[in-house]
């Protein structure tokens, strides 16, 4: 009985849940190296969806109204959010320590004694001239943290650091066979799932670039007209719920007072 | 309520606090020694909606993860070397390259600045505007005709009647921090030493990597307006955006109030 309202409320809620996501990559329209997460609603293919009973106990002749059984499937519906990794706007800061990576890679962080990936570039140093991010967690480089003497800092295009000439570390740039399935942990850091190792770039295929910032590649337009649409669907789930609803009035109420 | 909402309250209030930082900026684009901050932001935690693996062991390949919004997380400031303004006045000094004079505040601490704007006080005294001490302290003798401060910060004087003999009468010192970023603005053009900062080193101009000095020139603040105007222009309109976000949840929680009858 409840079928149809039950279908309803899944719609509703899955437009809920995406509206939390496109509320959040908003909210972070600023965030340096933020990458949005983007929404993708799916039906379950799923082989376990209960059959309405009495089309499963027709009799051999009427095997005809088979096809039928499907549309009487409940819906399941899903929604996926992979993160997208396109590569945010450049913005030139002028700062030595802003770093941006063009293309491929991630910067390794270190941070409570495990290693996150960051796309946000967006380092200082601490007190002990370490190179962190503005967290304060350390940035990691081939030789562990980078520290670096006093001096002109210079960052080369492969990731080298230099300090008035002299190549002191090297930024740890990292790739991951699929960035869809990072883990967003907060403050711009993703986490690599147990079975999806990051495996250092090669220095050749490196590309980062010295004061410049990686902007969020939010797209405020897109994400608008994104919520857009799922404020309306929201409003038919509600309609639908509504017209089952009275069907259910005109079976229960009126129905039975004719009897 | 819908998680959107408080999402997007927290981008407004990021980008109100954004706006203050680049109007503060703005308002002291003529200030002598002033350094721009930058407001950056980073995303808040997340929650995982879905599971990755499911009971029936259908694993999704992508997980549903719901952001909570957005912090501020630093205000970076930018030490980059301001405007150059030339004056003439001896008195006036820049530190071209890494380095803070040093005065000696009121309580008795020492105080970190790159606004060279220095006077004389009723003792002869080498102060800033707010009539702070240089440390360590300059005093110009009563019957200075002349006074020059060299590139390596040797303050001399000719004395009145005595125009062949240079009077040595002190040397300025620079400090250095290992994070110049990580210094507390007190404001008044000061920076105190904080955790962040680390301990100052000390050292004699144009040397260990501290600049010179400059005299007759001051260095003026490093706000760059029309940077500063873009950046305000992107911050209005990220608040109008997430205004936007709290209208659309506010809505659909007015459709969920009609769906009874």
């Amino acid at each position: 009985m409840l079928k149809g309202l039950r279908t309803a409320e899944t719609a509703m809620n899955i437009q809920l849940n995406k509206t939390n996501v496109l509320a959040n990559n908003l909210a972070n329209v600023n965030s340096a190296g933020f990458k949005r997460v983007l929404t993708e609603v799916v039906e379950q293919q799923s082989g376990t969806a209960p059959v309405d009973q009495n089309l499963q106990n027709l009799p051999a002749g009427g095997q005809l109204a088979r096809p039928s059984r499907a549309d009487l499937r409940n819906l399941i519906l899903d929604v996926r959010a992979p993160i997208d990794m396109t590569q945010g706007t450049l913005r030139a800061t002028g700062r030595a320590t802003d770093v941006a990576i063009v293309g491929d890679g991630m910067f390794q962080v270190s941070k409570n004694g495990e290693t996150y990936l960051t796309r946000s570039g967006a380092f200082t140093l601490d007190a002990q001239r370490q190179l962190v991010t503005m967290a304060g967690d350390p940035v990691l480089g081939a030789g562990g943290p980078i520290v670096l003497p006093q001096g002109e800092l210079l960052i080369r295009g492969d990731g080298a650091v230099l300090v008035d000439g002299a190549e002191v570390n090297r930024l740890n740039v990292v790739n991951v066979p699929d960035s869809g399935r990072l883990q967003h942990v907060g403050e711009t850091l993703f986490k690599t799932p147990a079975d999806m190792p990051a495996t250092a770039m090669a220095a050749e295929t490196v590309k980062v670039e010295q004061g410049v910032l990686e902007e969020s590649n939010v797209n405020p337009i897109d994400t608008m007209v994104g919520m857009i649409a799922a404020q309306r669907a929201f409003e038919m789930g509600a309609k639908i719920l509504q017209a089952e609803d009275r069907t259910l009035d005109e079976g229960i109420n009126k129905l039975a007072t004719q009897a | 309520m819908l998680r959107a909402m408080t999402t997007a309250a927290s981008g407004m209030k990021a980008q109100q606090t954004n706006i203050d930082t680049i109007s503060n900026n703005l308002a002291n684009v003529n200030t002598t020694g002033y350094k721009k901050s930058h407001a950056e932001f980073q995303d808040l935690l997340y929650e995982s909606v879905v599971p990755t693996g499911r009971a029936d062991g259908d694993a999704a390949p992508t997980r549903v993860e719901i952001g909570h919004g957005v912090k501020m997380v630093a205000t970076n400031k930018n030490f980059s070397q301001g405007l150059i303004k030339q004056t003439s006045n001896p008195l006036d000094l820049m530190v071209e390259g890494d380095g803070f004079f040093q005065i000696r505040l009121p309580d008795g601490t020492i105080g970190y600045t790159r606004d060279g704007n220095f006077k004389m006080d009723a003792e002869r005294n080498l102060v800033t505007s707010s009539g702070y001490l240089l440390e360590p302290p300059i005093q110009i003798p009563v019957d200075a005709t002349d006074v020059s401060i060299a590139r390596d910060g040797t303050v001399s004087v000719l004395l009145a009647g005595d125009t062949a003999t240079v009077n040595d009468v002190g040397k300025l010192e620079l400090a250095r921090f290992p994070n110049s970023g990580g210094l507390m603005a007190r404001g008044g053009n000061v920076f105190l030493e904080s955790a962040a900062s680390g301990q100052p080193q000390l050292g004699e101009p144009g040397l260990d990597g501290l600049g010179e000095i400059a005299s007759g020139f001051l260095e003026m603040s490093n706000v760059e307006t029309v940077e500063e105007l873009v950046s305000m222009i992107a911050a209005q309109r990220a608040y109008e955006l997430n205004a936007r976000t709290i209208n659309a949840a506010d809505e659909m929680m007015s459709t969920v109030n009609t769906l009874k009858r």
